[in-house]
């Protein structure tokens, strides 16, 4: 887990991705910005960061935001923009907080937002859109939720149907609620329903967040166009890998040497797998230990990775060590797999685990090592 | 360690004696008789090894000699580690009474330590942790030769000399993961606080933290939880209130649009309720004009009713006076026959009275003939007849006696009957008899003559005939006494008597007649009073008319008088009814007379109550009024005519007529205009109004209501949530760290754990095998001993012998089922074989005192045999009484003690 120090600059760094993203939005000179919800953790944020977020918004008076509230801000009595100081933003900066629809000035589009009044619904945000009638405007929904083209997903988070912008003939329906980027607009030209995904990483788990779409609505017929450019602070790294030996811990080292990215402003988590002698683990953990002052925060995850110490350690362990090594001997069969037979007088619930044998063999040979 | 020396005085029963043995490094025997010290010397070593001079314990105390105040003394030399030692320790001396010290390769001695010091540097230089050591296992005072304590000491130094069980680094690895994790209660340093309770552990400081942050982020839960809950009923009542003001505009649109339609209503109302003025009125004046002729007619009307009323009662006043004269005249007339009458009656009285009187002179003199008239002659008449009645019935009976008839039938019979000539038909069954009383004849015919059997009463009869003389003599005799010859003459005198009887029959009806007659009896002087209180009808010429006159006359006069008495009573009922025929006619004409008044009374009042309405329908047509009263009409007084052609009366018709007229056009005028006006839809009137009002007010005390709840729980919102989501994430954050952290350190102290019971095992699975280099010795050894009959020996895991095998049949027995003798011979071989493993190139002393004391003569031979092939690796010291047992031909070590005084 990160410090939280650390964790401050990682929070501080999403308010500077805003800031990011309206800069961006000003060099590009569009027409206006859209926040699809979730700008807030929750709307019982401190005053610090509400006012940071004041200075950040009026920062940019010339360029439109529309902002919408989500699930994790809904608009409930103690809405964050409901409330001093962020009620009282510049003409620029338009809350939405009805169900109606917004004509964006000097264009020719009209918003729909859909609007989050509690934490979860079942009901889609957008079922008020009414249909379009000899409207040749844009029709552009803003909604937060879940869109149900992936299985499995939860119903009570405002679902979204799988083809809502087709049905209710949007020209481009943006989406918030998931973390990343959705689909990759790489590969998804014709398509009019996008997460942006947050401007600044929140976790490992996110595969493609940091960023921020722009969205290009020449006409009617023409699908949108759509890019996208990060605007992350931080970015945060998995790597999977396998170890087997002394090499595959300094193919790791060299690996990650030759990533030119801003180590102080990474965030690695490394999940090696395989099985290790100790002596390999011990590299290893000199590795990690290295890694964790360049790295901006280090997560090593060995869940996968087993030691299992060498025939020569084992010897090492063993030698002249009396009835050590029948100790030895038994935590060795544990620590591989060939035995799951608890010791007898094993006390503690739950037999003790391979990873555990593994740990317990670790302890002795570095013991070993300082008794020596 | 080896026994150079061993030396004690004052001690026990040694008292002022000494005891000073040398010992080699193998076999050493000391023998002496009881009391000469050698259980004494072992105990004094012993004490010497585990106790610090300074000790009072009561085992030191034991040891001073009863009865003095010598200081017992022992003094140890010994060799171990290369070098000679010596310790000395004299007990109950407060001071110096310890000191060890160390052989100089020049031979003297240099003490390395005093006092209790010296009972520690000895421990230390031994390597002995605790008191006695291992040697307390191996040492055996008498009679503690048939159990084996191996204690820590002793299993450590075995498992030393076994040399395979030992790891020094296995130990330390050992230790410290002992002292991480603890023993097997899990009390190391990860996971229970050390001695120092304020420096925490971290497993309970990490625990602890756990739990207070869970605590606090429950709270902050709660607190984010009532947070929500609050927003959430604030949106829901946000929403009703949404609605409800919804509800209250459209409400207060109804309202307005209400107000409005009720306006249009009220003109409308106003207008009908105009026409409705106007054509009551007009109906009020059409009703008025009619009533007004009506009324005219039934004043007319009730005029000439009047009239005509009192032409009757006219009439009727004369008919009255006629009635009241005649009236006056029959009354008169009535009270003249009255009077007559009175005057009949009164004189009737006085006649019957009169009569009355005379005819009680009569009555007594009648009263005294019947007296006379006693009948004698009827009295022995009755008496005689009574006696010839008696005699008819004697007779009769007789005659009865003599016909009564019995009938017995034997068998059945059927017949007939006669009596008196009354015949019957009879059937007897059987037995039966048939009895009928006295007849003058009879006839039996009988249909089956069989047996019968008829009988008369003779016996009876021959009575009743005695019975009969006997009255026929007291007859003679009643003649005689009453003086009559014969039943004729006694007739006669009946006859007369009966005679007699029948006058005073009529003598006294005539005297009941006369009696009836008067019922009362009067004497003259009432007479005289009756005469005097009815003088006017009593006058002299009445009187002297019926002075003296015989009854009949009386009775004439009486009779005269009943007449004219009756005559009077008829005049005066008819001169009654006459009267009261001339009261009633006179009743009846006063009736007519009150009842045609009462007509002319009720005529009037009706004419005055048309008047008075005339009155009320002056005063609907208001406009009228003065014309009214110029006219007058209301003055009139009822009773008197009224004309209604007058010239006023027709002025004022006219003008109704017009008021009429002017009314009925008004009144259609007015019922247009209403019909023209009438709003659309459903009346609206004030209570509807009123209910619209008030759904309005209900709705916006509701809004009202649900805007305070909405404030107020704005109010507990407040600043309550500023910053809660920074807190409740520090808070997990915090939390999530420490949970990992406890993972970590859980995983670490399982590791651990599982290290340290893998590596304890391991260690006492080795510790098993210690006992291998000792069984290899006891085995073969008890064997021998035993001569093949235990083949074998089991030890516990406290590397005590447990248990034996038998050659026989295999079976085991525990070692309590031994005899005394194989056990001590049993745990004599373990202790030597344990000298002997611990022992080698570094020896150890084993002391035995007498500890084969059950051993016969050829086990103790295989045990001397034991002892010598022990000495080669152990200090073998012998105390033992039968020093005869125990000889290795000189090889031996020998010491002889000498009882003690």
């Amino acid at each position: 887990m990160v410090s939280s120090s650390k964790a401050e600059r990682l929070r501080e760094a999403r308010l500077a991705a805003v800031e990011n993203l309206l800069e961006l939005g000003k060099e590009l000179d569009v027409d206006f910005v859209v926040s699809a919800g979730d700008n807030f953790e929750s709307n019982q944020v401190g005053r610090e960061l509400i006012r940071q977020t004041k200075e950040v918004l009026e920062g940019f008076p010339d360029l439109p935001i529309y902002i919408i509230p989500g699930n994790h801000d809904p608009l409930m009595e103690d809405y964050a923009f409901n409330a001093e100081p962020l009620n009282s933003l510049g003409p620029n900066v338009h809350i939405l907080t009805r169900e109606q629809p917004v004509e964006v000035p000097n264009t020719s589009v009209v918003l729909y937002p859909g609007i989050c009044r509690k934490k979860k619904s079942s009901q889609s945000p957008l079922k008020w859109v009414p249909n379009r009638e000899k409207d040749d405007r844009i029709r552009i929904g803003l909604a937060h939720g879940n869109w149900m083209q992936l299985p499995n997903l939860s119903k009570d988070d405002y679902p979204i149907g799988e083809n809502a912008a087709e049905e209710l003939d949007l020209d481009y329906l943006a989406l918030g609620h998931w973390h990343s980027t959705f689909p990759d607009p790489v590969n998804s030209y014709g398509k009019r329903t996008f997460y942006s995904g947050t401007p600044e990483p929140t976790g490992f788990k996110e595969n493609d967040s940091g960023n921020v779409l722009l969205v290009e609505i020449n006409s009617l017929e023409d699908p949108p166009k759509i890019n996208k450019h990060e605007v992350a602070r931080y970015s945060w790294v998995k790597k999977e890998f396998n170890l087997s030996d002394e090499v595959s811990v300094d193919g790791l080292e060299d690996d990650l040497n030759s990533n030119n990215s801003d180590r102080e402003k990474t965030l690695l988590r490394l999940k090696p797998g395989g099985a290790v002698p100790l002596k390999v683990m011990e590299k290893f953990d000199e590795l990690t230990g290295k890694l964790e002052d360049s790295f901006f925060y280090l997560d090593v995850r060995e869940a996968d990775l087993d030691i299992v110490p060498s025939e020569q350690e084992i010897d090492e362990l063993i030698a002249g060590t009396g009835w050590l090594g029948d100790a030895v001997e038994y935590l060795e069969k544990l620590a591989s797999g060939k035995s799951s037979e608890p010791p007898e007088n094993w006390k503690m619930e739950d037999p003790p685990t391979k990873k555990e044998a593994q740990r317990a063999l670790e302890i002795l040979y570095s013991r070993l090592g300082k008794e020596d | 360690m080896i026994f150079k020396k061993i030396e004690l005085e004052n001690w026990a029963g040694l008292y002022d004696s000494r005891i000073s043995l040398s010992l080699t490094d193998s076999l050493n025997v000391i023998t002496g008789p009881n009391e000469s010290g050698k259980s004494t010397t072992l105990e004094a070593i012993r004490l010497a090894l585990s106790t610090k001079g300074s000790s009072r314990k009561r085992a030191v105390k034991s040891c001073q000699p009863w009865g003095t105040d010598l200081k017992p003394r022992v003094e140890l030399e010994f060799s171990a580690k290369g070098n000679d030692y010596r310790l000395e320790k004299t007990y109950l001396k407060s001071t110096g009474n310890a000191s060890f010290a160390e052989k100089l390769d020049a031979g003297g001695w240099t003490t390395l330590a005093e006092d209790d010091d010296a009972h520690d540097r000895f421990l230390k230089t031994l390597d002995l942790t605790s008191a006695e050591g291992f040697f307390r296992s191996l040492w055996v005072p008498q009679g503690e030769n048939l159990e084996l304590e191996v204690n820590e000491g002793l299993q450590s130094r075995i498992e030393a000399a076994v040399g395979t069980a030992i790891s020094e680094s296995g130990d330390a690895i050992l230790d410290y993961v002992i002292d991480n994790v603890g023993d097997a209660e899990n009390t190391g340093w990860l996971t229970s606080k050390r001695r120092n309770p304020s420096s925490g552990s971290p497993w309970d400081e990490l625990a602890e933290r756990i739990d207070q942050l869970e605590s606090e982020l429950g709270d902050l839960k709660d607190k984010r939880r009532e947070h929500y809950d609050r927003l959430e009923e604030i949106g829901d009542l946000q929403q009703e209130k949404k609605e409800l003001e919804g509800k209250l505009r459209q409400k207060e649109e109804k309202l307005e649009k209400t107000r409005k339609k009720k306006k249009e209503w009220d003109e409308f109302r106003n207008i009908k309720e105009q026409a409705k003025g106007a054509r009551e009125w007009y109906n009020r004046l059409m009703k008025a004009r009619q009533n007004w002729d009506d009324r005219m007619d039934e004043i007319e009307k009730k005029d000439e009713e009047i009239s005509s009323l009192r032409e009757e009662l006219n009439d009727l006043e004369e008919e009255k006076n006629e009635k009241e004269s005649e009236l006056s005249e029959r009354k008169s007339q009535y009270k003249s026959a009255r009077e007559s009458l009175e005057k009949s009656k009164a004189r009737r009285e006085y006649l019957l009275k009169t009569r009355a009187v005379n005819l009680n002179e009569k009555i007594e003199t009648l009263a005294s003939e019947i007296r006379e008239l006693d009948a004698p002659d009827r009295d022995r008449f009755a008496e005689l007849k009574e006696i010839h009645d008696e005699l008819e019935s004697s007779r009769r009976q007789l005659e009865a006696s003599e016909l009564s008839i019995n009938i017995k039938a034997i068998k059945n019979l059927t017949g007939r009957l006669k009596l008196d000539g009354q015949g019957e038909e009879i059937t007897l069954s059987g037995e039966e008899e048939l009895k009928r009383g006295a007849a003058k004849s009879f006839e039996l015919e009988l249909e089956d003559f069989l047996d019968i059997k008829v009988e008369t009463g003779m016996e009876g009869a021959l009575q009743v005939k005695n019975e009969l003389e006997n009255y026929e003599e007291k007859l003679e005799e009643a003649y005689c006494s009453h003086k009559v010859e014969n039943w004729g003459e006694l007739k006669e005198l009946y006859e007369r008597a009966d005679s007699k009887r029948e006058k005073k029959k009529n003598l006294l009806q005539s005297l009941s007649d006369l009696a009836l007659e008067n019922p009362k009896s009067y004497s003259k002087s009432e007479l005289d009073s009756l005469q005097k209180s009815g003088s006017e009808h009593l006058d002299d010429s009445f009187l002297n008319s019926i002075r003296n006159s015989p009854p009949k006359k009386i009775r004439e006069l009486i009779q005269q008088n009943n007449e004219k008495i009756a005559e009077g009573k008829e005049v005066v009922k008819k001169k009654k009814g006459d009267l009261e025929s001339a009261e009633k006619s006179l009743n009846g004409v006063k009736n007519k007379i009150k009842e045609v008044q009462n007509e002319i009374d009720t005529r009037v009042q009706l004419k005055k109550r048309e008047i008075e309405g005339l009155n009320e329908t002056k005063k609907e047509i208001t406009n009228l009024d003065e014309e009214f009263e110029v006219g007058g009409l209301i003055r009139q007084e009822a009773d008197s005519s009224f004309d209604r052609g007058t010239e006023e009366n027709g002025k004022l018709y006219r003008k109704l007529d017009r008021a009429w007229g002017k009314a009925r056009d008004r009144r259609d005028e007015l019922e247009h205009e209403a019909s023209r006006s009438k709003p659309s839809g459903d009346e609206v009137t004030e209570t509807t109004i009123e209910e619209t009002e008030e759904a309005v007010q209900e709705l916006k005390e509701k809004t009202r209501k649900l805007e305070k709840r909405i404030n107020r729980l704005q109010g507990e919102i407040g600043n309550t949530a500023d910053g809660l989501h920074e807190k409740v994430r520090e808070k997990k954050e915090d939390l999530g760290e420490k949970k990992r952290q406890l993972k970590s350190v859980k995983k670490e102290v399982r590791s651990q754990e599982l290290l340290r019971v893998a590596l304890k095992e391991a260690k006492e699975r080795t510790s098993r095998k210690y006992l291998e280099p000792i069984k290899e010795k006891v085995v073969p050894r008890i064997r021998e001993m035993t001569d093949g009959r235990y083949k074998e020996v089991r030890f516990d895991s406290e590397m005590k012998p447990d248990s034996v095998v038998r050659r026989r049949r295999e079976s085991s027995a525990a070692k309590s089922e031994l005899s005394f003798g194989t056990r001590e011979q049993l745990f004599f071989l373990t202790r030597l074989s344990m000298a002997e493993v611990i022992g080698g190139e570094s020896k150890i002393p084993v002391i035995f005192d007498d500890s084969l004391v059950n051993t016969d003569e050829r086990r103790i031979k295989y045990a001397r045999q034991f002892l010598k092939e022990a000495a080669n690796s152990c200090q073998v010291i012998l105390f033992t009484c039968h020093g005869e047992d125990y000889h290795w031909n000189g090889e031996e070590n020998r010491i002889e003690l000498e009882q003690l005084p």
